[in-house]
């Protein structure tokens, strides 16, 4: 996958093809800031990897955010883990190359505590 | 083509020892000829020859065991075809699907203040950050090996790390440790990609020559062999001396000595890319260990697995082959004195992984420290 290039946008955002980020208003608000994102579509979350998150943050991008169906709800079964396995080695490569880990982001749609809907 | 509009691929086989006429790298020792047949290193050097860019040249692990002889080095021909032609194939290998690659774009770009020295505890003494040294270890990706893989194959590569400046410390060296170091660029080299590899090397530079360094260390064999082969020549002002800790250890002597254990170990004969000054310092040290058996590997096997973009079916069959050849040695674990070589077969051969082997892999140095002790003296010879 090509991460594009950082142009006028400031975060780059991965999403599920079955989350629209549209439904999270509130969450967008929230974590962009009012900042604007390129999304990326992908066709189940679990197809982020550490090398893609980890790009985002060397293109430049102030936040690398992955939007994904919960654990329970994922109709592939393993995405969301997946995604949360490259998004923790992603932090973790990324601390490690002294980068801010706040800057990176994982949201989980079906999370109770994420009442932004 | 260069300004002149004269063809640049045709003379690098000539400057680099393989003028016609001359002996060709030796096709039947190539470990990857063997699984890639279309790879033949005089067929490759011929086409360059030709002014062809040689397709598949990035396949080259650099183990040398081709090259026909002193000052003639195929995979020396190799970094040149590939930074000169290397992105007419249109493709750029990634290291593990690119976040390593990303990791030196941040290292490059030098705003971010690693954290790479986590695995230094009080026992092990380095210099101080603020004070000068002869001597450095060089510690490469380790850290970022960690961050990336341990959980997964249960392995620290900075253990390999903490072991070496143990090693150090017990032959009275109290080593420099970069907080800032960055990669070698030995995989940027085989991307292709010039301009990464001279901004990495550049920077390692000017971080060893703040803190006064002459002699660099390493517990790497990719690492030591990129400072000491690809540096010379391409980055300005490289005049250190880069030798790998079991070669200095040999050299420094005296203060080294072992608990005796009557384990059975498995290494690798030396060969041109491992022990390149022929010092056989690997067997030199086993030989100190009281009780220990030590059995060879059959010869010809590579001491490399080349780049992280070279992770492939290919090098995952040489891998499995040295690990086979280790187990036909009947010894109970191998040693591998290659951080990046044993994280290689480590990730390869994970636990739980069905292709779980049943010889143990350890690191060299790590092997060292766990049986050294504290001592009396030792001739090294």
């Amino acid at each position: 996958m090509k991460i594009p290039e950082r142009n006028d946008a400031d975060n780059i955002l991965f999403h599920c093809r079955r989350q629209n980020p549209d439904d999270f208003p509130a969450f967008r608000s929230l974590i962009f800031d009012g900042e604007s994102a390129v999304e990326i579509e992908l066709p189940c979350s679990g197809r982020i990897g550490t090398g893609e998150l980890m790009q985002g943050i060397a293109a430049g991008y102030r936040r690398v955010v992955v939007l994904s169906c919960g654990e329970k709800s994922c109709v592939h079964k393993f995405g969301c883990m997946e995604a949360k396995k490259a998004f923790n080695k992603a932090k973790a490569l990324a601390e490690t190359a002294g980068i801010d880990i706040k800057r990176f982001t994982f949201i989980e749609a079906d999370d109770p505590e994420l009442e932004l809907k | 083509m260069n300004d002149e509009g004269k063809n640049i691929l045709s003379d690098i086989p000539g400057a680099c020892g393989f003028s016609n006429g001359a002996h060709g790298p030796n096709d039947s020792a190539c470990p990857v000829t063997r699984y890639r047949s279309e790879f033949v290193p005089s067929r490759l050097i011929d086409e360059a020859r030709s002014g062809w860019f040689p397709r598949g040249i990035r396949h080259c692990l650099g183990c040398e065991l081709c090259s026909p002889g002193p000052g003639v080095s195929f995979p020396s021909c190799a970094d040149d075809l590939v930074l000169e032609g290397g992105h007419r194939e249109g493709y750029i290998p990634r290291a593990f699907g690119g976040a390593l690659d990303a990791v030196w774009s941040l290292q490059i770009a030098g705003n971010s203040r690693q954290k790479r020295l986590d695995w230094i505890t009080n026992d092990i003494q380095i210099t101080n950050e603020n004070e000068s040294g002869k001597v450095a270890l060089f510690v490469g990706c380790a850290p970022y090996y960690d961050a990336l893989l341990a959980d997964e194959i249960g392995f620290r590569a900075t253990d390999e790390s903490r072991a070496a400046v143990e090693m150090l410390n017990s032959v009275g060296v109290s080593p420099v440790v970069l907080p800032d170091e960055v990669c070698c660029g030995g995989d940027r080299i085989h991307a292709g990609d010039r301009d990464g590899f001279i901004a990495l090397g550049t920077r390692n530079r000017d971080l060893l020559k703040e803190r006064g360094v002459k002699t660099i260390v390493t517990t790497c064999d990719d690492c030591r062999y990129t400072l000491g082969n690809r540096y010379p020549g391409r980055i300005p002002g490289w005049d250190f001396k880069v030798i790998r800790l079991a070669d200095y250890l040999v050299e420094r002597g005296g203060r080294l000595a072992f608990m005796p254990t009557e384990q059975v170990v498995a290494i690798q004969p030396p060969d041109r890319y491992s022990d390149p000054n022929s010092v056989e310092s690997i067997r030199k040290i086993l030989t100190k260990i009281p009780n220990l058996i030590t059995k060879e590997l059959e010869p010809g096997l590579p001491s490399t697995f080349g780049s992280w973009g070279q992770f492939d079916a290919i090098s995952k069959r040489l891998e499995t082959d040295y690990l086979k050849a280790a187990e036909c040695t009947l010894a109970e674990s191998v040693l591998v004195p290659g951080t990046r070589m044993l994280v290689r077969l480590m990730e390869g051969r994970r636990p739980g992984s069905w292709e779980e082997t049943s010889i143990k892999i350890k690191g060299f140095y790590g092997f060292l420290a766990e049986w050294h002790t504290v001592a009396l003296e030792f001739t090294g010879a």
